[in-house]
């Protein structure tokens, strides 16, 4: 899911990336609207918010949302830097996997602080859904980053227009039997589909388990860092035993010819 | 074009340092909406219908709808205080209401939060040192949505009132 790059990707790689990231997308974005009013995993609304304010003449709210703007972008700069420059020095998978990993511990401060500190003031609103805006810009960054912008899980959009357009092609018979437009449907329903669900379960989750939520987004999360984990340790473990394999029969095979070769020369001293 | 890049981050930084000359100089939603505010309109958007002839034109349904989610505040002081306490005051002073306010999203969603679970929100359209005007959120599409004007009351101080 994580470690591959660009086209390398399979399709099934970024299915799985792509359905993950974007339940955890709209989970937060439900989790946002409930609790601080504002969206957080799209920044469209917000340009639009950002002309109203001005042209209201409302400075200071104007200057928060293009600070919320600047957050996403940060995100996305942030985690694009980290792929581009941390992959000669800690390796593809951890340069990967490190966005996500920030987007897991911006989530937890804000599900801490709302249980432990939040006293619902202003600046405390403004701040978390900062940060939730910068986690969610991490996190379509990576997205968009790795998979040569086929995935983009935290807004649907751009991804509606994209489907609309892949299904409009399906209209002609030509196109029907193209794997790749099949599969880009396939890819994009399926974050739309799971964008909505992660929505939804959050809508009826945060009735009982309220701020816990978080948690449970950070833990889809860990799902995508520890998948890849997991395939890279059994594929470490299959290298070494192969190669440790490959080494005995090779060992072997050496001890047979010295023993040949041995046996041989015994053989022909007892001749002579 | 090779200078595209420094121009970029310039122009991030420029953003940057006005946005926070904006936040330090500027005034919050929350500094401005502390104080009394006296209502001093409050009718129903787009359907034309002023506050006193409500029971006259509102559909029977859009009565209901209005009248089981909002709690009315027709003609009321309003004092916010800083800990989040509003003190609803009725003209003729007959009996004070002390609920909870919090301001949310950007400052442009104002919750009032009764003792017993009720809460109602607003959206705050306009917020200066003087006018306030918020929406009042229904959970129903209605056609029209109710207005309510605010004006600040200038506290007199001691001398003044001499």
């Amino acid at each position: 899911m994580l470690r591959k790059y660009s086209t390398h990707r399979t399709h099934d790689d970024n299915l799985k990336l792509g359905a993950l990231t974007a339940f955890s997308a709209g989970m937060v974005n439900v989790i946002s609207v409930i609790v601080f009013f504002a969206f957080t995993s799209n920044v469209t609304g917000h340009y639009a918010v950002f002309a109203q304010e001005l042209a209201k003449g409302n400075w200071f709210q104007a200057a928060i949302v293009i600070l919320w703007i600047m957050l996403f972008f940060f995100g996305s700069f942030t985690s694009n830097f980290v792929i581009i420059h941390g992959n000669n020095y800690i390796g593809r998978y951890l340069s990967h996997a490190i966005p996500i990993i920030l987007e897991i511990i911006c989530l937890l401060v804000v599900g801490i602080y709302l249980q432990g500190f939040y006293t619902e003031s202003l600046q405390e609103t403004e701040f978390l859904v900062g940060l939730l805006l910068f986690a969610m810009g991490l996190q379509n960054g990576l997205t968009a980053s790795i998979s040569n912008s086929a995935v983009k899980t935290t807004h649907l959009t751009g991804l509606t227009t994209d489907l609309a357009i892949a299904l409009s092609m399906m209209t002609k018979k030509h196109y029907r039997k193209d794997e790749k437009v099949v599969e880009k449907i396939q890819l994009l329903s399926s974050i739309m589909f799971f964008y909505v669900l992660g929505g939804v379960i959050t809508g009826v989750l945060y009735n009982t388990i309220q701020n816990y939520t978080f948690y449970i987004v950070c833990f889809f999360l860990t799902i995508i860092i520890f998948y890849d984990y997991y395939k890279l340790t059994i594929l470490k473990y299959n290298h070494k035993k192969f190669f440790s394999l490959r080494q005995e029969e090779v060992k072997e095979s050496k001890s047979n010819v010295h023993q040949e070769q041995n046996n041989r020369i015994t053989e022909k001293n007892t001749c002579y | 074009m090779k200078k595209i890049g420094p121009f970029a981050y310039s122009l991030i930084l420029v953003v940057l340092i006005c946005c926070g000359t904006v936040l330090i100089k500027g005034d919050s939603p929350e500094e401005l909406i502390v104080g009394k505010w006296e209502e001093v309109d409050w009718n129903f958007e787009r359907i034309n219908v002023d506050s006193t002839e409500v029971n006259g034109n509102l559909l029977a349904y859009q009565k209901n709808e209005l009248y089981n989610n909002m709690i009315i505040h027709q003609g009321e002081e309003w004092e916010f205080c800083p800990k989040k306490e509003l003190t609803l005051t009725p003209k003729d002073h007959s009996e004070e209401k002390k609920i909870k306010w919090y301001l949310k999203g950007r400052g442009n969603i104002l919750e009032l939060r009764y003792g017993d679970n009720v809460v109602e929100s607003y959206q705050v359209h306009k917020l200066t040192k003087d006018t306030m005007v918020i929406y009042y959120n229904f959970d129903l599409q209605m056609r029209g949505s109710v207005k309510i004007t605010f004006k600040k009351v200038e506290e007199q101080d001691y001398a003044q009132k001499i």
